[in-house]
């Protein structure tokens, strides 16, 4: 009995840390406190040497403090705190409801195109949600919308901001596959922007088929001069989209780090703030505030992280994990790759993305970096590939974490900026649509690997 | 217990001072990235390495800086959609459980490991790897392991109040204990 405790000790670890977290107590704790708890038994039972827990404080140093690429983590969360405060928002609705006026389902369309280009620099998820959430949901409904598909667009065009550049997330998880941010950022522009084109066809399916749903605007809705027109225009997009090229084209130029073109894109989001007239200490302050909080409980999670995987790895926790998946029939390469997407898809229920990033990818990246995908991806093709595809899609589905009924993240925020008659029930029904065609992006990124490594070959980043 | 609370909030207060002031090393440090990266560009001759390093010294500090003060106003996330509707007491029991098997041992441990760290690298008058760049490295690991010390306190400061609560008949309001259901904002 002690020798099975003693060798199946990182597989129970893993397993019974998923029960203890539902405790509701602080996740980065929780881990924390798993780990000293399993270092101690594991000691207790002679197959762990207490001491090694010291080096917690060596990795939280060597990978994660003075980690220059995990540097632009704060960057860019307090690019979008500001972004979220500088009033561009309302300006950009505008512009791309003018642009789209003779669209069916113009509105929701305008919100879809809008929250792609606004919510990847603003980045930080919530904030999106709840800034496109503010000025466009109230709008929608006053213009006849139906509550469940003006919910959907916002929530799921809210949530393209942590797939689409430059995504915190992104950077999260190319430290722990161990490749570059910048090939994770190029390789996830196109998938972030198919699943943004699969929620305009649904939108544009639903306004033709019941337009009921979704009315269209009059003809004498916005400017009625050209001159007006370029000009609603050119105020909405312009300074945004000046501040995506700036920022995502001098990383891809390999001008800049994602940390320098991170602490420019600041700056940027300053000017844009001051153009609008809303730049002052106050704001700033708040900014900083909201942001360091944000970037304090993200560190924080990998401080409980780090001990978690340090001991699970020192009990021997990858090869009983292997052993143990090929035990119950899961050794093919596309039958690890299907069991790892069904665990992040399901864990992303209850989860958010950095627990599963911090958790899943240390665990299942390497074991996945072991097959030869070439076959699927196109001969030549090495671990580079495989891991720049693999990041895609786990990006992809975690995403989709954010979305799923009944815990993502998203319909909090959406419950919480709705106007009162909106229910919790509206909301979940709302989403289903939405977390489908998710799915349906899952699998074509996954079928069509080009998808995701078109871009990245383009750029010779990888050949 | 007035004098737990008391200690409680002081606490509270010293790391929200420490924390919004180290908050604005976010402005600073964007300065100092664009301040690089224009200098480069139109080709000025500085102490590059220096200024790189720099960028991420106010990353570690900030970081190190907030953790803590994030317990303290309840922004670590938790996955609470069964436990979300107990009442204010039993969350107080879940909190004490919690800080008493977890997150104490767990982080004072580290925190402990951590002052050595430091002291190592302060008898060694350790500088950067590279030998342009910094030197005192001894600085940022004391502000990483004094960060660590600040979650151990931000912790205390939490259970201090969970005591008063479930042990000194406090009422909520005058407790003031940030737990409960929280949506992580990235």
């Amino acid at each position: 009995m002690l020798d099975w405790l003693a060798d199946n000790l990182a597989l129970i670890m893993f397993v019974a840390m998923f029960f203890v977290i539902f405790c509701g107590y602080p996740v980065a704790y929780v881990m924390g406190g798993m780990a000293l708890l399993f270092a101690l038994l594991g000691a207790e039972l002679g197959v762990f040497r207490l001491i090694s827990v010291s080096d917690v404080v060596l990795r939280m140093w060597g990978q994660v403090a003075i980690d220059p690429v995990l540097a632009s983590v704060p960057m860019f969360i307090f690019m979008g705190t500001i972004l979220e405060r500088s009033g561009s928002a309302k300006a950009m609705l505008d512009a791309t409801e003018v642009m789209l006026k003779r669209v069916p389902g113009a509105l929701a369309v305008a919100v879809m195109v809008m929250g792609t280009i606004l919510a990847a620099p603003i980045g930080v998820v919530g904030a999106a949600v709840v800034t496109l959430s503010l000025i466009a949901l109230p709008q929608m409904l006053k213009a006849g919308y139906d509550k469940r598909l003006a919910i959907g667009t916002i929530a799921s065009a809210g949530t393209l901001g942590i797939l689409i550049p430059p995504a915190i997330m992104l950077v999260v998880m190319a430290e722990m596959l161990g490749t570059s941010a910048g090939y994770l950022f190029l390789s996830c522009f196109m998938p972030g922007f198919v699943l943004s084109g699969l929620y305009i066809l649904y939108i544009l399916g639903v306004a033709i088929l019941r337009p009921g749903t979704a009315p269209k605007l009059t003809a004498d809705y916005g400017p009625q001069t050209r001159r007006e027109f370029w000009h609603t225009i050119w105020r909405g997009m312009f300074p945004m989209t000046a501040l995506m090229v700036i920022v995502l084209g001098s990383i891809f130029a390999g001008w800049a780090t994602p940390t320098e073109s991170g602490g420019v894109g600041v700056l940027g989001s300053m000017l844009i703030a001051a153009l609008n007239n809303r730049l002052n200490v106050r704001m700033v302050h708040e900014a900083v505030i909201s942001a360091c909080r944000a970037n304090g409980l993200v560190f924080m999670i990998f401080l409980g992280a780090t001990g978690f995987s340090l001991v699970f790895r020192l009990l021997g926790g990858d090869d009983l994990m292997i052993s143990t998946l090929s035990g119950l029939g899961i050794d093919t390469k596309w039958e690890m790759l299907t069991f790892v997407m069904v665990l992040i898809f399901l864990l992303g229920f209850p989860f958010e993305w950095i627990e599963i990033c911090l958790i899943v990818l240390p665990i299942f990246g390497p074991i996945l970096a072991k097959y030869d995908f070439s076959d699927h991806l196109g001969s030549g093709a090495g671990q580079a590939h495989l891991l720049t595809w693999f990041g895609t899609l786990v990006a992809v589905n975690l995403q989709t974490a954010f979305m799923t009924p009944p815990f993502g993240a998203t319909l909090f925020y959406m419950k919480g900026t709705a106007p009162p008659g909106v229910t919790m029930t509206d909301v979940y029904r709302g989403m289903y649509p939405f977390v489908a065609l998710q799915v349906v992006g899952l699998m074509l990124c996954i079928y069509y690997p080009g998808i995701s490594l078109w871009l990245p070959r383009l750029a010779g980043f990888l050949d | 217990m007035k004098a737990l609370l008391a200690i409680a909030e002081w606490i509270r207060r010293t790391l929200e001072r420490v924390a919004f002031a180290s908050g604005w090393l976010l402005v600073v440090m964007a300065c100092v990235i664009t301040f690089d990266v224009l200098a480069r560009k139109i080709g000025l001759q500085l102490p590059y390495t220096k200024l790189q390093e720099l960028e991420w010294h106010f990353h570690a500090a900030i970081f190190s800086l907030w953790m803590g003060y994030c317990y303290t106003i309840n922004a670590h996330p938790r996955v609470d959609s069964f436990t979300e509707r107990l009442s204010l007491r039993r969350k107080a029991w879940v909190e004490l459980a919690g800080c008493v098997l977890f997150a104490l041992p767990y982080i004072a441990l580290v925190s402990w490991y951590s002052i050595d760290f430091v002291v190592q690298s302060y008898r060694l008058n350790e500088t950067s790897d590279s030998p342009v760049g910094l030197s005192h490295r001894w600085v940022l690991k004391g502000i990483y392991a004094a960060g660590l010390w600040m979650v151990v306190a931000g912790i205390l400061s939490v259970l201090l109040r969970v005591i008063a609560l479930l042990f000194g008949g406090r009422s909520p309001e005058e407790v003031n204990l940030q737990i409960g259901h929280t949506v992580a904002e990235v």
